[in-house]
């Protein structure tokens, strides 16, 4: 008993821990004015150079948006939101880098504090044999660096920010964009689909596997900012990608809007690979603070035999609302959902993914771990439907669930649909705490207490963490440890 | 009033229409019929009925509430158990169908409408003292249909179990939802002009003593071929200690429209063994809440469903766990044919004080036709650490490897694919704790089985 | 005429052919074994005869006792008389043992046009050739195959076989997963039921069930063909030589 008191009273204070990442950045700003109505939608569109037809995209989604409800299902307590009380577009002032070394040294020096290696040579001056990584940088608004160019274009395949690819793949980006996430879908999206200043696109060309990880770090500098940022990737027939994206923002006292939306489209024999951690500032132990972590996240298996598997580490936010999901209309396509998530003091997370079972064969997995700890709540909900069509269609979901202390609250909420009697679905899930005798077994073979929670958590999480890219796996674990105890690495 | 009005809602003018009556009880059914009023006929917009639909019951025509004689005798479709019968037709006593007259030492049954209008000699006071044990809506969230019945309820039972009382002999509970004004063959329910429907609204309040044990059986049932609506509400206590053993079966005719709302409050060390078929009805949605208010209280609520040519059939339990050790089970088996639609919600909570808490739920479904469908929400909100909960859902076709194996021991394909359904649904029976109650669920599935067509899919 | 002629079957699983030109006459009163290695096709053979879904039969023929086997359902061929002991036979949880035989022995009584058997009568043979397994009445109340060990499993194929008194059996590897003593029983179960109206296919792997059960004949099958057929010395040669041979033959 008094081990398992202690071992929360140490989760306790890990809310007290400081957030890594909270430091901010002090250098020069773009901004638009406070608040968003038409014309502020016009103005980012101007800024941004864009044709006619993606000005009027935007202004369309605006209208909607100030008439829809905000989404009022989740198990989280979104305090009301003044949208007029945000800056919709910040961009560091110095526009447009051409190469790394017009990039503002603070941005730079920025990322590096962070651990993200935007300088290509410090990639290189890893050890030997290291794989490479070509990261693309979106600091408040818009994207700042993009590494790697060079070989990438080598392979045909398109990698920047997505006002770029506006400008350089406006026939790629006029027929994907919004065909995934409409900008209909919901108020979060809607708003995004309006406002949206930057974010990544990629295009990976027929028969071509990329020959390294594709990632892009965001951060939220600036005051009072939100950031919109909008991703979109295509993976023509036969190709193959695997893309990480990561996650922080300063630590501040007022909240911060992050309302993202991320269109994925596997056409056929394509595979997509998409890991996240999220580490956004969470506010403080008193829940002050923090990122709301609005983001639609969706994948569309268009193609035969194509496949897209999501992968999330989410430590951070305040409150986080995000479901990504997986439409498997070409034939024998598969989804995948692997998802840890952490909530610690008082975080809210409602987090899940949706599988659309469309065409025949098509197969889903989603495997969940929850971790709750402190006064935070944390919901796991899924939808799996098998429409009349999907012939064949199997899904196989475990959640789990973990509780540490007594005080924190951990739901889940599937709904499972099939319409069609070849499917087979397949559900389990658990909760549980730590247990004594898992605990005292650990500590009798030597290993403290701390160890031994990390330890525990780890194994828990292990199933999803293996699908994490090695790249990302220690970051990931490292967060884990510092959500939960600080000292564990 | 906005909202709910602009629908089409037979209640809300039987609302407006309705008499008022001077009972014991109208000042609950003033609030009930405000509740109901408030919150309209449940659509697919509010989550509770998100996977349910009751715009079919919107459309029916509903005669005035008129006094249908009693019939001579029950249907087939009771369930065959020996026992001491109750019998309500369309929610109104039926004496010649009751064995009131030879109920087992240590239960008190008396006639909700003698209550309510203090008929039985009770003084003002006692009357009041029952009445008191209804309630707007039974403890359930935003439930205008179980309100619907307090606003129009008429008759049921107002059942007492002694502390201590060890009840042998089981008591048969009939709900009887009789029409024969729509009795022309080929007529389906929900066609307008043929016949109208007949609303009822039977009650049960059941109080089961200290340390009692009993076991009550329920059939609800049909007869009459017209369409019906039966709109039911049983609120049940178990003291500490009370062991109730409840199998209920729901069979009512293919017209039928079956609403029922069951609360359950148990008590420390009361265990509640519960467990529901359902094999008829056009549209069934049965709703249990248990809420476990004492350490080491017990909850089962098992069941087992068949659905096929249109027919909905819905289970929605929800068990609420207030205090630590507390126990729930729940288990579902459905069959699905046609273009069936098969519903399993349940929702386990866990409050901070349950600490110790063992919860489990699992459902699995059959489909076996193209068209069938089944949806379902197992669901867990859980704030104790120290719990042990899990849930299970599994859906699918019957398994290829047996319909083989039987079919090359020479067994035919519609034979074999129907002893592998009796197979997967029989298995659930056993959860029934009475044997005589078991026995008689296994042949009425059994009956209901081989009178379903389209087995083979 | 022969019981069961095979001219030239050839049979797709998931779109790969697997028996490639399989030709077998087997005659009333006759035990064939046939012997092969791991994916020769022994089971997919026996799985095309019984009409398991997905073993698709492209190409030859099969004569059932002057039909066309091939053209009816498995029901069907079970009632005329065919029998398939499976290599792992299937659980049927709630299916009791009982009411699994008897619904199986009425339905072939039925399609013979025969009266059903009275449920007293039928538990007293089923008792009777249960013992003669060693089997005890517990195990035929509880659901098929559900909790047996693998001897349980055979044992009850063998049961099965003697209660339906097949014309033809094909036995799928029915030593797989058998000690020696188990193996000796459903050998002699086998044995009780030779007789000159009834014939055996007998699918191994190993020669040790054919010192039990004794082939008049027996064929090497590899890579979807019968490459050898011979006598009994056959199966000698190949547990001392193997099937190297032969694999490399086809």
């Amino acid at each position: 008993m008094v081990a398992t008191t202690e071992t929360i009273k140490q989760v306790e204070e890990l809310g007290r821990q400081k957030y890594e990442a909270g430091f901010s950045t002090d250098i020069e700003m773009d901004r638009l004015p406070k608040g968003v109505d038409e014309e502020i939608v016009r103005m980012i569109s101007a800024k941004k150079g864009e044709p006619e037809w993606l000005t009027d995209w935007r202004l369309k989604a605006f209208a909607m948006w100030k008439e829809m409800p905000e989404p009022d299902w989740q198990k989280v307590a979104v305090p009301p939101i003044d949208y007029q009380d945000i800056y919709y577009y910040a961009a560091p002032k110095q526009e447009g880098p051409k190469s790394l070394d017009e990039v503002d040294p603070k941005i730079l020096e920025t990322y590096e504090k962070l651990g993200i290696p935007l300088k290509e040579q410090e990639v290189l001056a890893g050890v030997e044999g290291a794989p490479k990584v070509a990261v693309d940088a979106v600091f408040d608004s818009v994207s700042v660096a993009t590494t790697y160019k060079k070989t990438l274009e080598e392979k045909g395949i398109v990698f920047c920010s997505i006002s770029e690819a506006v400008r350089t793949h406006p026939e790629l980006v006029k027929k994907y964009l919004g065909s995934v996430v409409p900008y209909s879908d919901n108020k979060h999206a809607c708003l995004n689909s309006a406002v949206f200043t930057d974010g990544s696109f990629v295009y990976i060309p027929p028969g071509v596997t990329c020959p390294m990880e594709l990632s892009t770090y965001f951060r939220i500098n600036a005051e009072e900012t939100g950031q919109f940022e909008r991703t979109l990737i295509i993976a023509d027939k036969g190709s193959y990608v695997s893309y990480l994206e990561g996650c922080t923002a300063p630590q501040r006292d007022e909240s911060q809007l992050h309302a993202a939306v991320v269109e994925l489209i596997a056409l056929d024999d394509a595979e997509i690979k998409y890991s996240t951690v999220q580490n956004w500032y969470p506010g403080d132990e008193n829940g002050k603070g923090g990122i709301y972590n609005f983001v639609t996240k969706r994948g569309a298996c268009r193609g035969r035999n194509s496949k897209i598997s999501w992968t999330q580490v989410e430590t951070g936010s305040a409150i986080t609302w995000k479901y990504p999901s997986c439409i498997l209309q070409g034939d024998n396509s598969v989804g995948e959902f692997y998802s840890v998530a952490i909530t610690n003091n008082r975080q809210q997370a409602d987090t899940g993914t949706k599988m659309i079972h469309i065409g025949k064969n098509t197969r889903s997995r989603i495997i969940s771990k929850g971790i709750s700890a402190g006064r935070a709540d944390q919901t796991y909900r899924g939808l799996v439907r098998v429409l009349p069509k999907a012939q064949g269609a199997r899904n196989f979901t475990q959640c789990d669930s973990l509780l540490i202390g007594a005080t924190c609250g951990a739901h889940t909420v599937p709904y499972i649909e099939s319409r069609n009697p070849t499917a087979q679905l397949e559900h389990e899930a658990t909760t549980s705490r730590i247990s004594e005798d898992q605990l005292f077994y650990c500590l009798s073979r030597g290993i403290g207490e701390e160890d031994a929670v990390a330890l525990i958590v780890n194994g828990f999480c292990r199933e999803v963490m293996q699908t994490l890219p090695m790249e990302f796996a220690v970051e990931a674990q490292k967060l884990i440890g510092i959500s939960l105890e600080g000292s564990v690495g | 009033m906005s909202d709910a009005r602009t629908r089409q809602d037979p209640f809300q003018d039987a609302l407006d229409a309705r008499a008022t009556r001077a009972d014991a009880i109208a000042p609950l059914r003033e609030r009930a019929a405000e509740a109901y009023r408030d919150a309209g006929l449940p659509t697919r917009r509010v989550e509770r009925w998100k996977f349910t639909d009751l715009k079919g019951l919107a459309k029916l025509g509903f005669a005035p509430a008129a006094e249908t004689p009693a019939p001579d005798a029950l249907p087939e479709t009771v369930a065959d158990v020996e026992a001491v019968r109750l019998t309500l037709v369309n929610g109104r006593v039926a004496p010649g169908l009751s064995d009131l007259d030879r109920l087992p030492k240590g239960v008190t049954v008396r006639r909700l409408a003698d209550v309510l209008e203090a008929r039985d000699g009770s003084s003002d006071e006692a009357g009041e003292g029952a009445s008191a044990r209804l309630s707007v809506d039974a403890g359930f969230t935003d439930a205008p249909m179980a309100a619907l019945n307090t606003a129009f309820v008429e008759d049921g039972w107002l059942i007492d179990i002694a502390d201590g009382a060890m009840v042998d002999a089981p008591l048969h509970l009939v709900f009887l939802s009789a029409n024969d004004t729509g009795n022309d063959t080929g007529n389906d329910a929900g066609n307008d002009a043929a016949g109208s429907a007949v609303a009822s609204y039977p009650r049960l309040s059941l109080h089961v003593g200290r340390d009692a044990h009993v076991t009550i059986v329920e059939s609800h049932v049909g007869q009459g071929g017209g369409p019906t609506f039966a709109d039911g509400v049983s609120e049940i206590a178990l003291e500490r200690g009370a062991v109730l053993r409840h199998p209920v079966m729901q069979n009512e005719e293919a017209g039928a429209y079956h609403v029922h709302s069951t609360a359950l409050t148990i008590a420390e060390g009361a265990r509640y063994d519960g467990f529901v078929l359902q094999l008829g009805a056009a549209l069934a949605r049965r709703e249990v809440r248990a809420e476990l208010t004492g350490p080491k209280a017990e909850a089962h609520v098992n069941g087992a469903y068949l659905g096929d040519g249109a027919r909905v059939v819905d289970n929605t339990l929800f068990v609420d766990h207030a205090a630590p050790e507390t126990v729930s089970r729940e288990t579902f088996k459905g069959v699905l044919d046609g273009t069936s639609r098969g519903v399993f919600q349940a929702k386990t909570l866990v409050r901070p004080i349950a600490q110790k808490t063992d919860g489990q739920q699992l459902h699995k479904a059959l489909l076996l036709a193209d068209g069938a469908e089944v949806d379902a929400k197992p669901e867990l909100e859980i704030y104790a650490d120290d719990v042990a909960c899990s849930h299970g859902a599994t859906s699918g076709d019957l398994d290829r490897d047996q319909l083989f194996y039987l079919r090359a021991r020479g067994i035919p394909e519609k034979r074999a694919r129907a002893m592998l359904i009796e197979a997967f649904m029989i298995d659930s029976l056993n959860a029934i704790g009475h044997e005589g109650a078991r026995e008689a669920f296994r042949e009425a599935l059994a009956a209901r089985l081989n009178r379903m067509e389209g087995i083979v899919g | 005429m022969a019981l069961l002629e095979i001219k030239d079957l050839h049979a797709e699983v998931d779109g790969t052919e697997i028996l490639k030109g399989i030709d077998l006459t087997v005659n009333a009163g006759e035990v064939h074994a046939i012997m092969g290695p791991n994916g020769s096709g022994k089971s997919t053979l026996s799985y095309t005869l019984a009409g398991r879904d997905g073993y698709e039969a492209t190409k030859g023929s099969v004569s059932y006792d002057g039909k066309d086997l091939l053209d009816m359902a498995p029901d069907e061929r079970a009632c005329e008389g065919l029998f398939l002991a499976f290599q792992y036979p299937v659980e049927l949880p709630g299916v009791g043992g009982t009411t699994f035989l008897k619904t199986a022995l009425n339905a072939k009584r039925r399609y013979h046009g025969e009266e059903e058997l009275d449920a007293m009568a039928f538990v007293k043979t089923l008792r009777e050739k249960a013992k003669a397994l060693g089997m005890p009445d517990e195990m035929l109340k509880r659901p098929v195959n559900v909790g047996f060990s693998g001897g349980e499993k055979k044992r009850n194929e063998t049961l099965q076989m003697a209660v339906l008194e097949p014309r033809l059996a094909i036995l799928d590897e029915t030593d797989s997963g058998l000690d020696i003593d188990a193996l000796k029983i459903v050998s002699e179960g086998v044995n009780k039921l030779r007789d000159p109206n009834r014939a055996f296919v007998v699918i191994t792997h190993y020669q040790r069930l054919l010192d039990y059960i004794v082939p008049d004949h027996v064929h090497v099958l590899s890579r979807g063909r019968i490459v050898k057929s011979g006598t009994k010395e056959l199966a000698k040669e190949l547990e001392a030589n193997g099937y190297a041979d032969y694999v490399d033959a086809a």
